[in-house]
């Protein structure tokens, strides 16, 4: 029975410390007593390690280490790895011992040192560590360590890289963090006794640890021969020698197999398997900085990869296709699948059911008549499925012909002609339509409806989509066949009513508005019909205009009509029909452009009639029919201010570019070509110009029409009468006032103030009494009146 | 002998003087620093063996031609050592492999017109050829440097030998 003590210290018996400079660590072994072994003591061991240059010694470590002894008496380890090249200095180790139970620590054990090395006889310094290959993204010391009695003056690395560095006489040290691959594989340090020469260098290559070996796969295509593959990580910048090396281990029960490879191009091992089955496979990669290993488990059952099936051959009718072929098994049950593509570049895929057939075939149906499709077949395991085979060769067959599947949509115009009509037929292939064969025809059949006379027909090739034929004014039954190696189509049928002498109804022409999309029409729906039919022309203004026709169902009343040949300023002319039991009837016609255009040419008053105060302009010239790139819509007459404004009922002011100003007056209807501008100044010139206006604009205003009202005489001669005239007139009698007076107001005579009686008076009585000797008379006049004769 | 080997030879020594510049700067820059910057003091060729080529252009010619296959046949075999080192040392300096592959091929070339010549003209059917130190087993950064003071040596030569051929 062992009993321990608290004070009982089990020192080391044997102790003894080692360098691994391939690997710079320092490799320490000790025992104690056998008596501590024998008791199983849990014990302490308490570590140091030192560090010793020429000058200084420093504890770089201190560590605990605890280990519960066993009987079997083995020594004890323990590794330490040095952050310097264990070269540049010396190091000591020692060591004590505590029973855990105890409290007590064993002496110190004496140091046991590891030297540096000694380079007494070196002529040039040594760089440490001598390794060449540096892990990227480590931190590195190196060490330079000159001959005794020299100083380290130069240590660097190159390229430049911030370091930290230490340097005391012999010894130098030099840490890099984080060390980086560069362009140059290389990183250089020198190191020297004088900084203008560089005696000692080492190179060191910075590399990376290998990735683990990826997408580790092994497959069979045969069954005898197994082949693994996998896909190497990134660069691990270190090439040749030093280059990744890949070894592949495969086990089985009875078997094992090696296989190395540098994967230059690719990666990949095999070897035969004989009757294994399972397989343990593992794929292990090593550079000088690291090694990674992969692995693979597997039933060879379940890692088959076919070879592509081959013999292909097919055969067809025309909405199917059989497609047979031939594989080799190798005692493996397969499936197979067929990818059909289709002209238009749709793949479908179909699976075979019926493996166990002595020839694998597979049949694809709902195929279009006369179409080519490419075919090809590949197959997997039936059971345990892992992945295809390789596609096999493929093959294109066209599908045999079959009757045209579909109708054409035919339409026609129709020219009175003497005695009859010539009736130009159109038609084109509806998106349901199908040839289904090489050789397409058209035919076209005619007959009277009335009468039920014998029909007549005539045969186009498929080159042509249009024909003329002459009917009379009866109705008739038009109707258009495709026709193939097969057979022909179902018919499309026109019926035309008989001319009627009444000429219809001419119908009003309304116009309509263009959209980023093309024209917008609408039309009354009537229950009537059960379609509706747009006619236009592309090229309104050419003979053939190329006549286009688009049908519409019963229930629509609108639509926007585009067309590549639509472009703005042209005015397009849309008859819309109704139709029922293939009989059409006009119903609405409509105008409009799918964009407007200003119109053209510009506008040029054709006459100026001019007062003092108003101006007539006309220009009954000025076309606004269809040849105009827009609808007319009116003008605007533009007049210099008058008075300095426009104030004027219905006048605008308009800003031209110069900034000048003008009265904008607009007329809004486009059949008013005459426009007189009143109250304007006489004697003033004035600035006019007229414009016409589209939605799409008007026309520049640049050829003014320069007046100058005349005078107005008319207020001139009333100026005269009024006024010049009574002050002539004032001033004439002014002047001769007493003529004026005597003439107009003559003084009445009074006998008082008479000349007769200014001569001497001779009264009798109260009157004064004329003596005839005092007045010399003017005039004598006898007067035989009896009155006289009694004086 | 070709008949047109004279002028042969004539070429391809001037072929040799023109890329002889280039392939040692693309040396310089593959090596890295600080043989980029340094070049002067590394490379300095004073502490390797090279041959003597003291002949010119009014030399005898025998002695000429002598000369000649010395300074090709050791360039030939320091070419073999530097190009093996690079591929070793810088295996993805693609472009500086190359170009010590076509100056090998063509110095090879040189020789092989020489020794006709030699042989022809001047009964000669040996020459004794004194070659430099192999690199092999140095450390990366000594090869490095004995590569780029042959280069910087053959440099200096090629000129020469150039006018004289």
């Amino acid at each position: 029975l062992f009993v321990l003590l608290e004070s009982d210290v089990f020192p080391v018996t044997y102790f003894n410390v080692s360098k691994d400079l391939a690997l710079q660590r320092l490799l320490v072994e000790w025992d104690v007593v056998k008596s501590a072994h024998d008791a199983k003591l849990a014990m302490s061991f308490e570590i140091q390690v030192n560090r010793t240059d020429e000058t200084t010694s420093t504890t770089v470590l201190t560590e605990y280490h605890n280990v519960t002894l066993d009987k079997l008496g083995k020594p004890l380890h323990w590794i330490w790895y040095s952050d310097i090249p264990l070269e540049c200095m010396s190091h000591a180790v020692r060591i004590r011992t505590k029973a855990e139970t105890s409290k007590i620590w064993s002496e110190w054990s004496l140091w046991e040192t590891v030297l540096g090395l000694d380079t007494s006889n070196s002529s040039e310094p040594q760089i440490f560590p001598s390794k060449i290959i540096l892990e990227e993204g480590s931190d590195t010391t190196f060490c330079c360590i000159g001959r005794k009695g020299q100083i380290i003056k130069e240590f660097s690395v190159l390229p430049a890289v911030r370091v930290f560095n230490r340097t005391s006489s012999r010894l130098g040290l030099l840490t890099m963090e984080n060390v980086r691959h560069r362009e140059t594989p290389h990183i250089h340090v020198c190191c020297s006794y004088s900084q203008d020469r560089c005696p000692a260098h080492a190179a060191f290559l910075v590399g990376r640890a290998p990735d683990t070996p990826k997408d580790v796969s092994c497959e069979t295509q045969d069954m005898r021969i197994i082949t693994c593959t996998w896909s190497k990580g990134g660069s691990t910048y270190l090439y040749g020698k030093y280059s990744s090396k890949y070894t592949l281990f495969a086990k089985s029960s009875q078997k094992m197999v090696q296989c190395t490879q540098s994967c230059s191009k690719t990666c990949a091992c095999s070897w035969e398997i004989g009757q294994q089955r399972i397989w343990n496979v593992t794929v292990t990669v090593e550079n000088p900085l690291g090694k990674k290993t992969a692995m693979d488990v597997f039933n060879v059952n379940h890692r088959i990869y076919p070879t592509a099936p081959f013999q292909v051959w097919q055969k067809c009718t025309d909405t199917e296709i059989t497609l047979c072929w031939n594989y080799q098994s190798n005692g493996i049950e397969l499936f197979c699948q067929t990818e059909v593509l289709h002209p238009d570049g749709k793949a479908d895929l179909h699976n075979s059911s019926d493996m166990h057939s002595p020839h694998r075939s597979i049949t694809v149906g709902g195929l279009q008549p006369y179409t080519e499709y490419t075919v090809k077949v590949r197959c997997g395991a039936a059971k345990h499925f892992w992945r295809w085979s390789e596609w096999s060769e493929a093959r294109t067959i066209r599908t045999k012909e079959a009757t045209p599947s579909g109708k054409l949509d035919m339409w026609r115009e129709i020219s009175p002609v003497l005695g009859g009509r010539n009736v130009t037929l159109f038609w084109k292939q509806t998106p349901g339509f199908r040839a289904n064969g090489r050789n397409i025809s058209y035919e076209v059949t005619w007959e009277k409806i009335e009468d039920g006379s014998r029909p007549e027909s005539i045969s186009l090739s498929s080159v042509y989509n249009s024909t003329m034929i002459f009917i009379d004014n009866h109705s008739y039954k038009i109707s258009i066949m495709a026709m193939n190696d097969v057979n022909f189509s179902l018919p499309s049928v026109l019926v035309i009513s008989r001319a009627t002498d009444n000429s219809t109804e001419e119908l009003k022409e309304e116009q309509v508005n263009g959209t980023d999309d093309g024209i917008f029409i609408s039309w009354k729906p009537r229950y009537i019909y059960d379609s509706y039919i747009i006619e236009w022309c592309n090229f309104p203004k050419l003979r053939p205009c190329d006549l286009q026709w688009k049908r519409f169902g019963p229930n629509t009343s609108s639509a926007v009509i585009n067309s590549a040949a639509f472009v703005p300023g042209v005015r397009y002319n849309f008859h819309i029909y109704g139709s029922v039991a293939n009989r059409a009837s006009l119903l609405e016609k409509k105008t409009g452009y799918l964009k407007e255009l200003r119109p053209l040419p510009d506008l040029v008053v054709d006459k100026v009639e001019l007062t003092f105060n108003a101006v007539t302009l006309s220009w009954d010239s000025y076309v606004t029919n269809e040849s105009q790139p827009g609808f007319v819509r009116g003008y605007h007459v533009y007049v210099s201010p008058i008075q300095e404004n426009c104030s004027l009922k219905g006048s605008k002011k308009h800003i031209l570019p110069d900034n000048s100003e003008l009265c904008k007056y607009t007329i809004e209807n486009p059949e008013e070509k005459r426009y007189t501008v009143e109250h304007l100044m006489s004697n003033t010139k004035y600035k006019l110009g007229v414009t016409a206006y589209t939605g799409g604009g008007e026309t520049p205003i640049d050829n003014f029409i320069y007046i100058d009202t005349p005078y107005n005489y008319n207020m001139l001669y009333f100026l005269f009468l009024l006024v010049i005239v009574p002050t002539l007139v004032a001033a004439i009698c002014r002047w001769k006032k007493k003529w004026v007076k005597e003439c107009c107001c003559p003084a009445i005579p009074s006998p008082n103030k008479s000349k007769v009686l200014s001569f001497k008076e001779f009264k009798i009585g109260s009157e004064k009494v004329l003596k005839i000797n005092d007045c010399i008379p003017d005039m004598l006049a006898m007067d035989n009146k009896a009155e006289a004769q009694k004086l | 002998c070709r008949s047109n080997v004279q002028e042969q030879t004539r070429r391809q020594g001037a072929l040799l003087n023109a890329t002889a510049q280039d392939l040692f700067s693309l040396y310089l820059k593959c090596q890295g620093e600080p043989f980029s910057s340094e070049s002067d003091k590394l490379c300095n060729p004073t502490g390797i063996f090279f041959p003597a080529f003291r002949v010119n252009r009014t030399s005898e010619r025998k002695e000429v031609m002598v000369a000649m296959y010395k300074l090709f046949t050791f360039l030939n075999a320091s070419l073999g050592n530097i190009t093996r080192d690079q591929e070793e040392l810088n295996p993805t300096a693609k472009e500086l492999l190359d170009r010590l592959h076509n100056t090998t091929k063509t110095t090879r070339g040189l020789i092989s017109n020489l020794t006709c010549l030699l042989c022809k003209n001047y009964n000669i059917f040996q020459v004794d050829v004194r070659y430099g130190e192999s690199s092999k087993g140095k450390s990366a950064f000594k090869k490095k440097q004995q590569g780029c003071q042959v280069l910087r040596k053959y440099v200096q030569v090629i000129g020469q030998a150039a006018r004289v051929l």
